[in-house]
């Protein structure tokens, strides 16, 4: 009897467990339906902003200009984007993974990288690791921030540019391509390139006001914010479909124990109960004999 | 007509004909009509006002209040992106005054030349949202 109430208890204990999973997998699929929504926006700014930050990159002004001078030794700055809650299947080790292979390539060359974290999990990684300067962490950024949440990473960016810290400036976040499909990215911020052919196709000839500098500057912080943006709120979609996917399969496994328990229960039951009947038939016949 | 875009984080917010769109720019604010020449001009926070027909009055153009951004005009269209756009749907007149008054008293006591020039750029986002507001109650009476 003492083994069925044993295999009762851990039948309970899975069920509540299931029913978790469940509801954990419910909410972010209805969470990341709606940071869908705000992915799709976020592209579309992000590929304005790049127009334009292509029509402004051909001019003299902005060959000189520090955020877009070619850089022959590159010393980076990494932004990486992690979650701040865990149960999110791989989504934390795939990024933490991609961006410790990219520390030990710069650290092979002999230079230390510098790094910028957006989320608690990202932190708690990155502030054990020696031999990076973790210069900036960032906890509880909403999955689709207003711009100016950001400010403080561009002021960062512009310090550290100035006092020659580093020279480039590299984003890895998880870029949303489907439900089941996330994938990695490791772009390169600064110094800002976009390909020979994309700029060269366009004809027309732009005025600029009140004058080029200022233009530059209103776009570059455009386009920045744009893709910090982009990348917080495709790292945000990310996570919920692979806390959806994860939780779906924990829910899955938590059945799959249960049927199985169940089969057990029901077998040490009737196990018992056969040892009671042969008991009770042998006392008897021992009686009658 | 010119095909104007208002393009924000939060989406788009404007992309239809219009017949002349008032924008906010550094170098003051400048009327967009067709055929306007090839131009890339740097916002300023303040208000757009858009006339999509010609003889509309006053009174029926639609506003936005905008925290600053880029503008690029190519003759036939003209695409606004700015990374705080306000409808004036969003905005009502308490709202704004209130924010108004917080981002003054955030100019008064701003430490730094950075935070004084965030303080003041949401000072005149705050007062441009008011305009949207009150453009609004005029609108319904």
């Amino acid at each position: 009897m003492a083994q069925t109430q044993i295999l009762n208890r851990r039948i309970r204990s899975i069920k509540n467990a299931k029913q978790i999973t469940k509801a954990m997998e419910v909410v972010a699929a209805s969470r990341m339906r709606r940071v869908q929504t705000a992915v799709g926006y976020s592209r579309t700014y992000a590929e304005m902003a790049a127009s334009i930050i292509r029509r402004v990159a051909p001019s003299e002004e902005a060959k000189h200009h520090p955020y877009f001078k070619k850089v022959s030794d590159p010393k980076r700055l990494y932004i990486i984007f992690t979650s701040d809650r865990g149960l999110a299947g791989a989504f934390n080790s795939n990024i933490i993974s991609t961006a410790t292979r990219s520390f030990v390539e710069d650290m092979a060359s002999g230079k230390s990288p510098s790094v910028v974290v957006f989320g608690r999990k990202g932190a708690r990684f990155f502030a054990k690791l020696e031999d990076i300067d973790l210069i900036g962490n960032y906890e509880d950024v909403a999955d689709s921030p207003e711009a100016n949440v950001f400010g403080s990473v561009l002021e960062t960016i512009d310090s550290g540019l100035a006092s020659g810290q580093f020279n480039t400036v590299n984003l890895i976040y998880t870029e949303f391509v489907s439900t089941l499909n996330q994938r990695i990215r490791n772009d390169q911020l600064l110094p800002i390139s976009l390909s020979e052919q994309e700029s060269t196709q366009l004809k027309i000839v732009f005025e600029f006001e009140p004058s080029m500098e200022e233009v530059l500057e209103e776009a570059i912080r455009l386009y920045f914010e744009s893709q910090l943006i982009g990348a917080r709120t495709e790292s945000a979609a990310s996570e919920y479909a692979m806390r959806m996917i994860a939780m779906g399969n924990a829910n899955r496994n938590a059945g799959d124990i249960i049927d199985g328990l169940t089969l057990e229960l029901n077998a040490t039951r009737q196990a018992a109960i056969t040892q009671e009947i042969a008991e009770i038939t042998g006392g008897a016949s021992a009686i009658a004999g | 007509m010119l095909h104007f875009q208002l393009v924000s984080t939060k989406g788009v917010k404007f992309d239809d004909d219009a017949y002349e769109v008032l924008i906010p720019t550094k170098a003051g604010t400048i009327a967009l009509f067709e055929d306007h020449m090839p131009l890339i001009s740097a916002g300023a926070p303040g208000t757009i006002s858009i006339r999509k027909k010609l003889g509309d009055s006053d009174g029926s153009m639609e506003h936005f209040a905008v925290s600053g951004g880029v503008i690029q005009v190519d003759g036939k269209s003209a695409k606004f992106l700015s990374d705080e756009v306000t409808t004036s749907e969003e905005v009502n007149e308490q709202e704004a005054e209130a924010a108004l008054a917080r981002a003054k008293e955030l100019v008064k006591n701003a430490s730094g030349q950075v935070a004084l020039h965030e303080a003041k750029q949401m000072l005149h986002h705050s007062s441009a949202q008011l305009n949207v507001a009150k453009f609004k109650k005029r609108h319904h009476r």
